[in-house]
């Protein structure tokens, strides 16, 4: 999974809350196909966005705790967070457009 | 000089085309749901094709469900021309769905604020088939039509795809499928909504279909995702369910109607698609030069 990690609720805080960088979060299971097709295109994305939003997951069995918080109610859920609040939240299969028109609203404009 | 399509090599066409006729290993690798646990484009790549067609072709042959998947797979394949320049198979195509009379990419953003952006993007898609684009070009024109939707409270779905196709195709080259997917989520819903189906009746059916698949998957018992033959038994278990329910007889009688009228509406459009790849396809050029 080129740059994209798999986060345990010990790290939440540090790696997510406390970023500098927007985070877009990755809230899946290992049973769910449908996050399993997102894989290529989050991978995609954190080639693209590099050092401007970072991408992690979170398995919702592994890390309950995690997802209680955000009240996952269904995966995959994505939520951008951005000085340690959730700024957009989504859910379902997504492009590689419509994941993009997301970042884009959180990073400052193209280079 | 880049090879082309099958790597110049009439053999490796044929062996292909061989493969999908017989249903063979390749096909089964890359055109079923088998697919969905690999990498379609790598798969393609093994045969000789570029990665954007090895994603494109199962989604527009949908993964071989359809009755007239395998038919659409031997002429797409029998149609690339052997040493076709593969990527400019792509582009014409995006270009084409953004021209299309009927289904077109451009029809629903003419006279709005997107078109502009929208338009550069196209014409970005249109340099790249002589020369290739920057990566920060592709970015800024996806960041002008994002910025834009956003302004302008636009529905972000008539967007989606040509924000898709803002990608440079050798470094992402499953945009091809994301471009195909993003055009039939407004198709499926414009067909969904039209008739004599309200947004009520697809509430009420909802909630009652929940409930009987409910109650059939407690009657399978342990669930096997993909098995074909379990499937057809939650099928039946459904419709004996619903036929169970004689209250609920004209709502199920106007889903099972409107459900037949929906997939052909999404079947005229699947169809056209497939001719508009075909099309492009029979047009390709052969690969002079490697793109970058």
């Amino acid at each position: 999974m080129a740059g994209i990690e798999e986060i345990k609720t010990e790290d939440f805080e540090a790696l997510v809350l406390k970023s500098d960088i927007p985070v877009f979060v990755d809230f899946h299971a290992t049973w769910c196909g449908p996050c399993k097709a997102m894989m290529p295109a989050l991978e995609d994305m954190a080639l693209e966005y590099a050092g401007e939003v970072k991408i992690v997951k979170v398995d919702i069995d592994a890390e309950p705790k995690i997802a209680e918080t955000y009240n996952i109610l269904g995966v995959p859920t994505f939520i951008m967070m951005q000085g340690g609040e959730a700024k957009e939240r989504l859910s379902g299969g997504m492009t590689r457009g419509k994941l993009a028109a997301v970042f884009e609203r959180f990073v400052g404009g193209a280079q | 000089m880049s090879q082309g399509a099958f790597k110049g090599e009439i053999a490796r066409k044929q062996a292909l085309a061989a493969d999908i006729a017989a249903k063979g290993p390749a096909y089964t690798a890359w055109l079923t749901p088998d697919v969905l646990d690999a990498n379609p484009g790598q798969i393609a790549a093994d045969q000789g094709l570029h990665p954007a067609i090895g994603c494109l072709l199962p989604v527009m042959g949908l993964y071989a469900q359809e009755p007239g998947s395998q038919a659409f797979y031997e002429e797409a394949i029998a149609a690339i021309p052997v040493g076709a320049d593969e990527a400019e198979i792509i582009r014409c195509w995006f270009l084409w769905a953004w021209d299309h009379p009927v289904y077109g990419f451009k029809t629903p953003l003419i006279d709005t604020p997107l078109l502009a952006p929208a338009e550069a993007i196209i014409a970005l898609i249109g340099q790249s088939r002589t020369a290739p684009i920057e990566p920060r070009l592709w970015r800024q024109a996806r960041a002008a039509l994002s910025a834009k939707v956003d302004e302008t409270g636009a529905d972000a779905d008539i967007a989606d795809p040509i924000l898709s196709m803002a990608w440079g195709l050798d470094r992402t080259p499953a945009i091809a499928a994301d471009v195909l997917n993003a055009w039939s989520g407004p198709v499926y819903m414009a067909a969904y909504r039209s008739g004599d189906w309200s947004e009520e009746d697809g509430q009420t059916y909802g909630a009652q279909h929940g409930e009987f698949s409910r109650q059939a998957m407690a009657q399978l018992g342990e669930i096997r995702q993909g098995d074909p033959e379990q499937y057809a038994q939650y099928k039946a278990i459904m419709k004996t369910l619903w036929e169970s329910a004689p209250e609920l007889a004209d709502l199920y009688r106007r889903q099972q109607e409107h459900d037949v009228m929906v997939k052909q509406v999404v079947g005229a459009w699947r169809t056209e698609v497939q001719r508009g790849f075909i099309d492009c396809a029979r047009a390709a050029k052969p690969a002079l030069a490697v793109p970058a």
